[in-house]
């Protein structure tokens, strides 16, 4: 509440009630000094558990998102999915997934809206994925076959299909031709 | 369960806005399946104001989501940004961290000036304290940066380089409040530091896996405004026509109004004098300004001899602060002191 009104107050002086206001000269360095060692003296955080430690924001920084993506690129426009989300590129098509200098990115929504003629999306199961479940049958016959680039997703989201999913699967289709 | 990704979007919002003006931002929202080693990426589709349930079954070990901006500038090559990230996981705690100012102008990132008070908000939800619930459910770490901007304006800025200034163990539900009297960031001359202040809250884990953040936010912290007066020394005497005086301003403040006044009289500070149009400044902006205003007709604002003094004073919703004056002597008598004598 306080500080409410130290804000309106304040606020409203600077464009209505200025003559009102109390000059004062500008705090120093010197000023400055003396409050930080009284602050540091009396640290807020003393008040709970202070510890040592290793500092998380440094050693479990997430991977940078360009690293861990794959670009898809045509026609002026490029988006960028989770690498292992591509399952096949075509000879032909290898030029597009990579960025092209001067494109607009923009989201994956837009851009597998915009070219679903060279991009086929399969659909999977979290379960899938994770390997609680097999991956389609059908699907190593379509990377071998396919014309289109073709995307993992879930629920629309492009998703990372772990390599040792696709090699299951191959394995598999290689058994179910062998029989 | 299902996780709510409602607060990581709503982050984006004022934080890619932030970034940058030239180029343009493109977010991303990244979910990370933890469960897989390595970690399974999935890119959830969610519209800038929008919201919506993930529906994947939250489990010990836990998401994390992570809300990217994409800065695309022409010809360069396209650079990431991290923006906030939050992590969810069946039993891990909720955070929330509020950060108060008394400037209420700074949008969805607070911001305040280096001489200024801030608080800090911690509410924690969610702790245990069973004899069966798992250790990293009974704690959290609060984590407190701070990083300079050197003399940028934080555009860029790799906050993986700032500094962990303390960090603390928080074991019970509910609000904590940290008051600060002024910033925490370190400087040569503190009038002239500029960055920023993080709290973090991460958890405790203690399976040999790393912490997660839960909840991360931060204050800018600017600058106080420096000026010289340049071109009339305090205590000079001008005689017939005034010097041009530059005023040269360094940082003022995003929201102000600095103006330069003149007034008979030796320096008394609230005295109210005559503003000169050429050397004032109306600010409403994100980042602070440097300018050099020119004075060259003082002349007519003296119209008497005698003692002036000339100040600038900026006005912001910190208060009225003088920041520099000059007193000065006009003295136009002529005298003529002259020996005469006759040739005889």
């Amino acid at each position: 509440m306080k500080l409410s009104f130290q804000i309106i107050t304040s606020f409203c002086g600077l464009v209505l009630m200025a003559p009102a206001i109390e000059m004062r000269d500008a705090t120093t360095h010197e000023q400055m000094t003396q409050r930080l060692q009284a602050q540091r003296q009396n640290d807020p955080m003393d008040a709970l558990q202070v510890v040592e430690g290793d500092d998380p924001s440094k050693t479990n920084r997430p991977a940078d998102l360009l690293e861990s993506s794959d670009f898809l690129c045509f026609s002026g426009a490029a988006t960028l999915v989770p690498k292992g989300a591509i399952l096949h590129v075509p000879e032909s098509m290898k030029s597009r997934v990579a960025f092209a200098p001067g494109s607009a990115i923009v989201t994956w929504s837009q851009f597998s809206a915009e070219n679903r003629g060279w991009i086929k999306t399969v659909e999977l199961t979290l379960e899938q994925v994770t390997g609680k479940a097999p991956l389609p049958e059908t699907l190593v016959d379509s990377m071998e076959k396919s014309r289109q680039v073709m995307i993992a997703t879930v629920q629309g989201g492009p998703i990372t299909v772990p390599a040792s999913q696709i090699e299951a699967a191959k394995a598999a289709a290689a058994a179910a031709k062998a029989n | 369960m299902k996780s709510h990704i409602k607060t990581l979007v709503l982050a984006a919002l004022g934080m890619s806005a932030s970034v940058g003006q030239a180029a343009t931002y493109t977010n991303f929202v990244r979910q990370v399946l933890l469960q897989s080693i390595p970690a399974i990426y999935w890119d959830v589709s969610v519209e800038p104001k929008g919201e919506r349930f993930s529906p994947v079954a939250i489990d010990l070990a836990g998401s994390r989501y992570e809300l990217w901006t994409i800065e695309n500038n022409g010809s360069k090559p396209p650079v990431s940004y991290l923006l906030d990230t939050a992590y969810v996981s069946a039993f891990a705690p909720e955070g929330d961290i509020v950060i108060k100012t008394l400037d209420p102008d700074g949008g969805s990132i607070p911001r305040t000036r280096a001489d200024q008070p801030f608080s800090v908000d911690i509410q924690i939800k969610g702790l245990r304290n069973g004899l069966l619930d798992p250790p990293s459910s009974k704690s959290v770490r609060l984590l407190h940066h701070t990083q300079s901007y050197g003399t940028t304006n934080g555009e860029n800025i790799d906050r993986s380089k700032a500094s962990l200034f303390s960090q603390a163990i928080i074991s019970t539900n509910g609000k904590t409040t940290l008051n600060y009297a002024m910033t925490n960031i370190a400087g040569t001359d503190l009038t002239k530091v500029r960055g920023e202040e993080r709290f973090s809250i991460y958890t405790r884990k203690d399976d040999g896996s790393l912490d997660e953040q839960i909840c991360s936010r931060y204050v800018k912290v600017w600058p106080l405004t420096k000026v010289s007066i340049v071109g009339v020394d305090q205590d000079s005497v001008i005689r017939f026509k005034a010097p041009e005086i530059s005023i040269v301003v360094e940082d003022v403040y995003p929201k102000s109004y600095t103006y330069t006044q003149i007034y008979q009289g030796p320096q008394k500070l609230g005295t109210v004098g005559t503003v000169i149009p050429s050397a004032q400044l109306q600010r409403n902006d994100i980042t602070p300004h440097s300018d050099i205003w020119k004075i060259s007709n003082v002349n007519d604002y003296i119209d008497k001899e005698g003692t002036w003094t000339m100040e600038v004073i900026t006005e912001t919703v910190f208060g009225r602060e003088r920041l520099s004056y000059v007193t000065f002597n006009v003295d136009r008598e002529l005298e003529v002191n002259s020996l005469l004598s006759t040739l005889e």
